[in-house]
């Protein structure tokens, strides 16, 4: 006896080859450049000193924070609410900010993400979770699944199990392809622990699948 | 079950237009001013009611102020036009503005070419767009294109051309504008890094000179740092408008044809030159006879064997033949019946083949044998065939030079003549089309990279026109008109300048050269005025209303044309 597979799962595999642990090996390839990043930390510190010279950052970044922001509330008014609150408090810490090598990005998704945290703590509304086929098959890869042993639904599940917190590793890493510096950087935390994290987080996605397979 | 997320798979998200729409930073800027400190514990809903009562507090706020600094206390250029946003479309009617083209690309992984009716071409590289996340995306892709040629188009796009080059307020004089972006799925994609799209604009500039390209550079509108930024060079080339126009008796054609001329007259005094010093004829070098090859000894030259007279070549034709030459049959020659060595041949026919080969006919009443021959030499008449030859040769070398010297000194003082005559007839030309009524104008393709989606511009910086100050700008019912942007073209240059339509503002028209100034009040009616000159005394401009109001792009043509 067989069962019939999705097509949007195991048959999006685009080969039959193992991938192990891939990710945690190589970096994503990075789409700031270290030069770029410099240019905008001379932005970044011209809007210290007037915070009318914000404007060339806040016009870059508001369509990526509202997506960022979209893809967790999925709700159009809500993100544009949250996206504004974001760049208000960006504001008012600007003064605070300091160059780490990582993009300005970073630290406003840092606060984007915090402000959908706390949304979502104050509200007690559903938190939405915004996931492609495609990604969900690098998931898998990474949790070197076997192809003909796992469905989305089965994933979807798993990840249903998860803490907000390791939902939101997921998101950053697998979902919006961030490295794992830029990962840290949003989540507060060492680039290290960001690796252990998500290497846990795996776990226990396998161990909850598994566990849900037996059953 | 119910579920601890809400689990969206594959969501369509908002497209780039409408988050642009819910983007103002101005309105951010005044909320942080007024509120320094945030409350981040506060919910979406109490959010709301700071921006509502925010926004109810600067929209109170600017009907008490705006009235003031209109009527007592004009805004200076700088704060009125920093108060705008940097692209700033003065009509809200979306049919007005230039329409984009939209075309795919079937593959991005492919790239492709795109001709627009235009005439104008996107070279689009493999592999050349990215997701907002930064990976690569392959399938169809969807490019917004559109072209911005002249003032009218430059105006309702709202798109500036004031131009900071190193902190001197310039123009930017324009050939022809472009708008590109790319769409997959109604996100809008980014350039990847490294990528550039080739693009063919085909435009048509004026030319104060007919046969020399002007130079323009290509510009990137930064909306970040609301200035043009100078990126390359903008490789324009003229383009025959016989070929767009499919007109007789073009400027083009004119030059052609009369070119033509004189290069035919210039051509046929070379030939005529050459004829006067024939060139001598080449010694042909000896051949050595190969030795496994049959040969025959048939002496024409000598005329020891008499040649048909209807043979192709006879004894005199083969008199540059050296002594002792005889014919070996060539590798390619039909095979040789050793019987044609018995047979007593009637007549015989040589014809040349080429300069090592010949086709040698004998003929008996009842037979025919062809073959295929080559005069060799053997021996010591070779050896001699060779000092012979390397004496004619040096002689012959001696005679071309003798004859390239004489020619040369006729032949450059021809190309001398030429030259001139074809430079006075571009300047006769030149002078002719000049003299036309009308502006020079000719069609250009302008080939320049771009490299990020947005407008790019290929233009020259001209300076500002000197200005004048205390103008008073009224309407035909004797009203005022203060603090509303002044557009000013004229038919020198293919720009718009931007002022401040104020009492206290200065204002630049280009003198010696028809004006065109226009306002657009809150309602979106068009006021305008033709000028020639502007004088540092004063002067009242009584602008005319336009009516009935512009509803449609030839509405507007109509209205603005001067």
């Amino acid at each position: 006896m067989f069962s019939i597979l999705q097509t949007s799962s195991v048959a999006l595999r685009r080969d039959n080859t193992k991938t192990v642990n891939n990710r945690f090996m190589t970096e994503p390839q990075k789409t700031v450049s270290a030069a770029a990043m410099e240019a905008e930390w001379l932005e970044v510190q011209a809007a210290q000193a007037n915070p009318a010279r914000f404007r060339p950052l806040y016009e870059r970044y508001y369509e990526p924070i509202y997506r960022f922001v979209y893809r967790r509330t999925s709700d159009s008014d809500l993100s544009a609410d949250l996206s504004s609150q974001v760049f208000l408090k960006a504001l008012q810490r600007l003064s605070g900010y300091e160059y780490r090598g990582v993009p300005f990005s970073a630290w406003l998704f840092r606060i984007a993400s915090n402000e959908v945290a706390q949304h979502f703590r104050d509200s007690r509304n559903q938190r939405t979770v915004s996931v492609e086929d495609h990604t969900l098959v690098e998931v898998a890869e990474e949790m070197e699944l076997d192809e003909d042993l796992w469905q989305v639904e089965d994933l979807i599940g798993a990840m249903d199990l998860l803490k907000p917190s390791d939902i939101e590793v997921i998101e950053l890493r697998f979902f919006e392809q961030r490295p794992f510096k830029e990962v840290a950087e949003i989540l507060g935390i060492t680039e290290s622990n960001a690796k252990v994290k998500t290497y846990r987080i795996l776990e226990r996605l396998k161990k909850h699948m598994s566990t849900s397979q037996t059953k | 079950m119910e579920r601890n997320y809400n689990f969206k798979r594959n969501p369509e998200e908002p497209g780039s237009e409408d988050i642009r729409q819910r983007m103002d930073f101005d309105a951010l800027l005044r909320e942080f001013e007024a509120q320094p400190a945030v409350k981040t514990n506060g919910g979406a809903r109490i959010r709301r009611l700071i921006y509502l009562s925010t926004a109810v507090a600067a929209a109170v706020a600017l009907l008490l102020v705006v009235p003031f600094l209109s009527g007592n206390k004009p805004l200076s250029p700088e704060e009125y036009f920093a108060q705008q946003e940097f692209v700033h479309i003065p009509l809200a009617q979306q049919e007005l503005q230039v329409p984009y083209t939209t075309l795919p690309v079937a593959d991005a992984h492919k790239g492709g070419v795109i001709d627009y009716p235009s005439g104008s071409r996107l070279v689009i590289p493999a592999a050349a767009f990215m997701n907002d996340r930064g990976r690569l995306v392959g399938g169809e892709v969807a490019i917004h294109y559109r072209e911005l040629h002249d003032y009218i188009d430059f105006f309702v796009s709202g798109i500036p051309l004031a131009y900071d080059s190193v902190g001197m307020q310039r123009y930017l004089t324009s050939a022809g504008m472009v708008e590109v972006y790319a769409e997959q799925n109604g996100k809008r994609l980014q350039m990847a890094p490294g990528k550039a799209i080739q693009v063919e604009l085909r435009s048509e500039v004026v030319v104060k000179d007919y046969f020399s390209l002007p130079k323009y550079h290509v510009y990137q509108l930064d909306t970040a740092s609301r200035t043009w930024q100078y990126r390359n060079v903008d490789m324009l080339q003229f383009v025959e408008e016989d070929l767009i126009s499919g007109l007789a008796n073009t400027p083009q054609q004119r030059w052609q044809k009369e070119l033509g001329n004189l290069e035919e007259e210039y051509e046929k005094a070379l030939q005529d030159l050459q004829m006067d010093y024939p060139l001598p004829s080449a010694p042909v070098a000896p051949a050595q006879a190969n030795g496994n090859r049959p040969t025959l000894e048939l002496d024409f030259a000598q005329g020891a064997l008499a040649l048909d007279p209807a043979s192709d070549l006879q004894p005199e034709d083969l008199a540059y033949l050296h002594a002792g030459t005889i014919w070996e049959i060539a590798p390619e020659s039909p095979e040789v019946d050793p019987r044609a060595f018995r047979v007593s041949w009637e007549t015989v026919k040589l014809r040349r083949l080429n300069a090592q080969r010949f086709e040698l006919t004998l003929q008996h009443r009842d037979n025919e044998e062809t073959l295929i021959v080559a005069p060799v030499l053997l021996g010591a008449n070779y050896q001699k065939a060779l000092v012979k030859y390397q004496q004619e040769l040096a002689a012959y070398d001696a005679m071309v030079t003798l004859r390239e010297e004489q020619i040369g000194g006729e032949s450059e003082q021809l190309q001398s003549q030429f030259m001139a005559r074809k430079e006075a007839l571009k300047e006769r030309l030149e002078q002719e089309f000049q003299s036309q009524p009308g502006e020079l104008r000719r069609q250009v393709v302008n080939r320049f990279v771009v490299s990020e989606f947005g407008v790019w511009n290929c233009a020259q910086p001209i300076d500002a026109p000197s200005t004048v100050q205390g103008i008073q700008y009224r309407t035909e019912e004797g009203q005022a008109i203060e603090n509303m942007t002044a557009y000013v073209v004229n038919r020198e240059y293919n720009t718009v300048f931007r002022y401040l339509a104020s009492s206290t503002a200065p204002i630049g028209v280009t003198p010696a050269s028809d004006n065109l100034l226009w306002v657009v009040d809150e309602q979106g009616e068009i006021s305008r005025i033709e000028l020639k000159q502007l004088y540092d005394d004063g002067a009242e401009l009584v602008l005319e209303t336009v009516t009935p109001p512009v509803k449609t792009r030839a509405d507007l043509r109509k209205a603005l044309s001067f």
